[in-house]
């Protein structure tokens, strides 16, 4: 079903560099979808320290990176989110999920959704939802292909 | 943010001072492009070869590339291209190869202000048409020129034989 060569494992601490360059396209890419989402100047150095600690284990996050031949082509983090007055209480909720172009297409992403769904239910969830920019079409479009459909909506304005 | 938020955009002729701020741009471009149709794969020296590529643009004759400023920033450009059709009327195209504007500066009308001041430059040089190419996968763009009456004139198919 996935292309071979392919591991998702947890992120470890020597990772931190190659998943803030990730994080960092992620952010970039959602940057040309809304102007809210415009990058503070530091956010190089933002990227950094949030893949060292979500490298080091240090956070309640539930992360894996995809890789490839030694090096690391994508990344999945999210939390689980309690909504306690619900029957199913706990979601899992993904919040940032990237694969480098150059290994799009190999079903990476279903694979680190898949790694993620099975370590949220773990913890108790029993279901997964995706956070994305409302005007990201591409990220949009795939998760609706996986089966997603639309929850929650955000609003926002300036204050 | 936005202390600029008021300030209306500009359109000028790029010179040589914008080839910097404008391969910044052009290299955010395609990078972007990337991001939407892994097809179009950027070479490692991306912002070398978009400094180059301006520096062309800018001097030569058949090429229409405008900047637009926001309070002394270069918030985006357009590079549009004269393209004699050879066969049919009207003969001068407009083919539009770049159009950008910085994600802080969009959603008032920097880039419909970059369209109309190119499609005027562009009537003065004898162009009957104007056109736009861009990766398939650019939802963006798509839906841009088509919220502004722009309609499918050409298709391009490819595969790989490398």
């Amino acid at each position: 079903m996935y292309e071979a060569g392919f591991t998702v494992r947890p992120p470890r601490p020597e990772d931190a560099e190659k998943l803030a360059e990730l994080m960092y396209r992620f952010y970039a890419f959602n940057e040309e979808f809304d102007p809210a989402w415009v990058l503070g100047e530091n956010a190089d150095i933002k990227a950094r320290e949030e893949a060292s600690k979500l490298a080091s284990g240090e956070t309640a996050d539930i992360a894996f990176i995809a890789e490839f031949e030694g090096s690391i082509v994508g990344y999945i983090r999210g939390y689980l989110r309690a909504l306690p007055m619900l029957k199913e209480s706990i979601v899992g909720v993904i919040t940032e999920l990237y694969v480098h172009p150059r290994f799009r297409g190999k079903k990476i992403g279903a694979l680190l959704i898949e790694r993620f769904a099975e370590e949220a239910r773990r913890r108790g969830a029993s279901r997964i939802a995706a956070e994305i920019p409302s005007s990201n079409v591409v990220a949009e479009r795939f998760y609706s292909k996986l089966g997603f459909r639309k929850f929650m909506t955000t609003f926002i304005r300036e204050v | 943010m936005i202390p600029t938020k008021g300030l209306r955009p500009a359109v000028r002729e790029a010179s040589e001072d914008d080839v910097d701020s404008i391969a910044v741009m052009v290299a955010r471009l395609k990078t972007l492009n990337e991001e939407l149709d892994p097809s179009f794969r950027v070479r490692e020296d991306l912002l070398d070869a978009a400094r180059q590529y301006v520096r062309t643009s800018i001097n030569s004759s058949s090429v229409i590339l405008l900047v637009a400023d926001v309070g002394g920033e270069t918030v985006g450009f357009i590079r549009v291209e004269l393209v004699d059709r050879v066969f049919y009327e009207p003969r001068i195209k407009a083919l539009i190869t770049d159009l950008y504007v910085k994600p802080e500066y969009r959603r008032r009308g920097v880039g419909k202000l970059l369209l109309e001041s190119a499609i005027e430059e562009a009537r003065k040089r004898g162009a009957g048409i104007i056109s736009a190419v861009f990766p398939e996968g650019n939802v963006i763009a798509k839906s841009f020129y088509q919220n502004l009456g722009f309609k499918p004139l050409q298709l391009e198919l490819f595969k790989p034989i490398g």
